[in-house]
């Protein structure tokens, strides 16, 4: 029969909050995610585009509107969408007209686009000048088409170009050389780096928040086998409290590592967020680094009350440090010690805290190696 | 054998415990009597190991506290005077949960068989819903695990029913009489020290438990 160790007592014992506090931080964030990406989706202008041209530019000219993110488009038959606009559930209403792709071909500017709104459309402005200035680039790349295409046969060159390879040609141009662009340049960078999308909230940090505030509700095992009334019945068994400790931050943490595998999953098919290996390494030293912190911080306190209030404290400071409710990048590149001040940092930028693992590694071993021969 | 020669114990300026020197021999309960502050308790931590004397020899079953204190933890059993117990468990966890950690395996029969023995029958029950007197036999029980052959009591008794006090008495008589256990036994209660204990030492300088007990007409040997 396999005896069951006394580290698991309590797990068994307390097996629910266990589970609670393994599986909170994965449900809250996605929770938190869900949520705010509902409100993103309903602070979009509402309008209605109905197209009446099959035409390839139509088609292509709708399909940009579409992915403006400012706008939350929907399609609908004419009558139903200006009666919802008379009810003002909508901002606009807008119509590509039958023969826009025709009309573009042949450069003709006039009744391309029709566009209805009412007394209460305050985005009216804004959205009709981004739909023009869609049409207007079509048709400005077909009057560049057009007189390309002249140009060749005035001049009876051999390699004519068709008019899908010019369009073709002008937007991988635009692609390549845009017209507004954000550029970042950082201390020791040389050029521009990449452009990347600003997230107003990440996932990652959103996750680290919730975890360091489960990990101190899921250490607090630490602070009930130290009361002070049970140090005397470890001086009469085989195994000393300290090791009973160890052992029992080893098997805790075995549970948040198989947590954050779930996480990383859960993340991935939900959220659909990328799992490589340079993010499994961090997390994984994240982990240990508040595993640590949470059981070492445990050793001090006596009271639960004031432990879990330290803890939901740390969260609240390490994300805020860490960059993860503001960008720290300009004070980084002041002032390279921000850079490690919080372990959140570290999973924000998918690095390992080096300095935070080897400080809590000095402090475990010093626990370990200090003490009496007495308790007394 | 227990052999205690010379102890002193001192906190900064102020002496505790002077010069102790007794002996104890198997199967013998010996009462320990005196005022609060007259350094029972220090006593008994010492003999326990969980604390150090100042100066003094100890000596039990053959083995130097010096040397081998920590071997010595092995056959003591000590019971301190606030209940040392997990109060979210049941009783039978608490008892499941100590035999892991001690030095001698029982099986959960075993373990139930302890208690049962000091009449602990709430096998299931959580302990913070246990009587005063039940979480004392508790408190008892896990000291002995691991078959100790010094039991040292630090008022084991205190706060509880006197049907709990009786039958906590006699398994002591039992434990003593039957398996050879040498107990060490503080307590304020005269009545209890003269029912079960075969001597008692006085500790400190105050006449009034040796006057109490010489009045029933047990006597009393000092240790200063």
């Amino acid at each position: 029969m396999i005896r069951m160790p006394a580290q698991f007592f309590r797990l068994k014992k307390e097996w629910k909050s266990v589970v609670f506090w393994l599986l909170a931080p994965i449900l809250l964030t996605l929770v938190v995610m869900k949520t705010f990406g509902a409100l993103q989706e309903e602070a979009k202008v509402p309008i209605v585009l109905i197209v009446e041209d099959s035409s390839p530019l139509a088609e292509q000219l709708a399909l940009e509107i579409k992915k403006n993110d400012m706008f939350s488009v929907r399609s609908m038959g004419l009558e139903d969408a200006l009666h919802k606009l008379k009810q003002h559930q909508l901002d606009s209403v807008f119509v590509i007209r039958e023969g826009y792709g025709e009309s573009v071909l042949e450069n003709r500017r006039n009744g391309l686009i029709d566009a209805y709104s009412s007394n209460r459309s305050f985005a009216y402005p804004a959205i009709s000048e981004t739909v023009m200035s869609l049409a207007q680039q079509d048709l400005a790349r077909s009057r560049a088409a057009s007189v390309i295409r002249q140009l060749f046969h005035e001049y009876g060159m051999e390699d004519q170009w068709n008019y899908e390879e010019i369009i073709g040609r002008s937007e991988e141009k635009q692609k390549k050389e845009s017209l507004l662009r954000t550029s970042f340049s950082y201390g020791k960078q040389t050029g521009p780096s990449e452009e990347q999308p600003i997230e107003l909230l990440n996932s990652r940090a959103v996750w680290a928040f919730f975890t360091i505030i489960s990990a101190f509700f899921l250490f607090d095992w630490m602070i009930k086998e130290s009361r002070p009334s049970m140090q005397v019945r470890w001086l009469y068994t085989s195994t000393s409290f300290k090791s009973h400790a160890v052992r029992m931050l080893g098997l805790y943490s075995l549970l948040t590592v198989l947590s954050d595998i779930l996480a990383l999953f859960v993340f991935h098919s939900v959220l659909e967020e990328t799992v490589t290996l340079s993010l499994i390494l961090p997390m994984l030293a994240f982990r240990v680094t508040l595993n640590l912190f949470a059981f070492l911080l445990a050793i001090v306190y006596r009271q639960l009350f004031m432990y879990y209030m330290t803890g939901i404290a740390s969260a609240l400071l390490l994300t805020v440090t860490g960059g993860a409710v503001v960008p720290l990048d300009s004070l980084s590149r002041r002032w390279e010690w921000v850079e490690v001040i919080s372990p959140v940092r570290s999973l924000m930028t998918t690095s390992i805290p080096v300095a935070w693992l080897l400080l809590l590694l000095v402090v475990l071993a010093s626990w370990l190696m200090k003490g009496g021969r007495r308790i007394a | 054998m227990l052999e205690v020669k010379g102890v002193q114990k001192r906190y900064k300026r102020k002496s505790v415990l002077k010069d102790v020197s007794f002996q104890m021999k198997e199967g013998e309960i010996v009462g320990l009597v005196g005022e609060n502050g007259a350094g029972k308790s220090t006593l008994l931590q010492i003999l326990a190991t969980a604390m150090e004397p100042t100066a003094g020899e100890l000596r039990l079953d053959g083995k130097w506290y010096e040397d081998d204190f920590k071997q010595l933890r092995q056959i003591i059993g000590y019971v301190p005077q606030d209940i040392s117990v997990w109060e979210e468990y049941t009783v039978e966890e608490n008892m499941r949960f100590f035999e892991k950690l001690s030095w001698i395996r029982r099986s959960p029969e075993e373990c139930r068989n302890l208690c049962l023995d000091m009449q602990l029958t709430q096998w299931k029950e959580p302990v913070h819903s246990l009587s005063g007197g039940m979480k004392r036999k508790l408190n008892l029980a896990i000291s002995l695990l691991h078959d100790p052959i010094l039991l040292l009591l630090d008022e084991p008794t205190v706060g509880i029913d006197l049907k709990s006090k009786t039958e906590i008495g006699s398994y002591l008589l039992n434990l003593a009489k039957k398996e050879g256990k040498m107990i060490l036994y503080t307590s304020h209660d005269m009545d209890e020290i003269t029912n079960v204990c075969d001597r008692v030492y006085s500790i400190g300088d105050d006449p009034f438990y040796p006057t109490l007990l010489k009045e029933r007409g047990i006597e009393v040997e000092q240790l200063t």
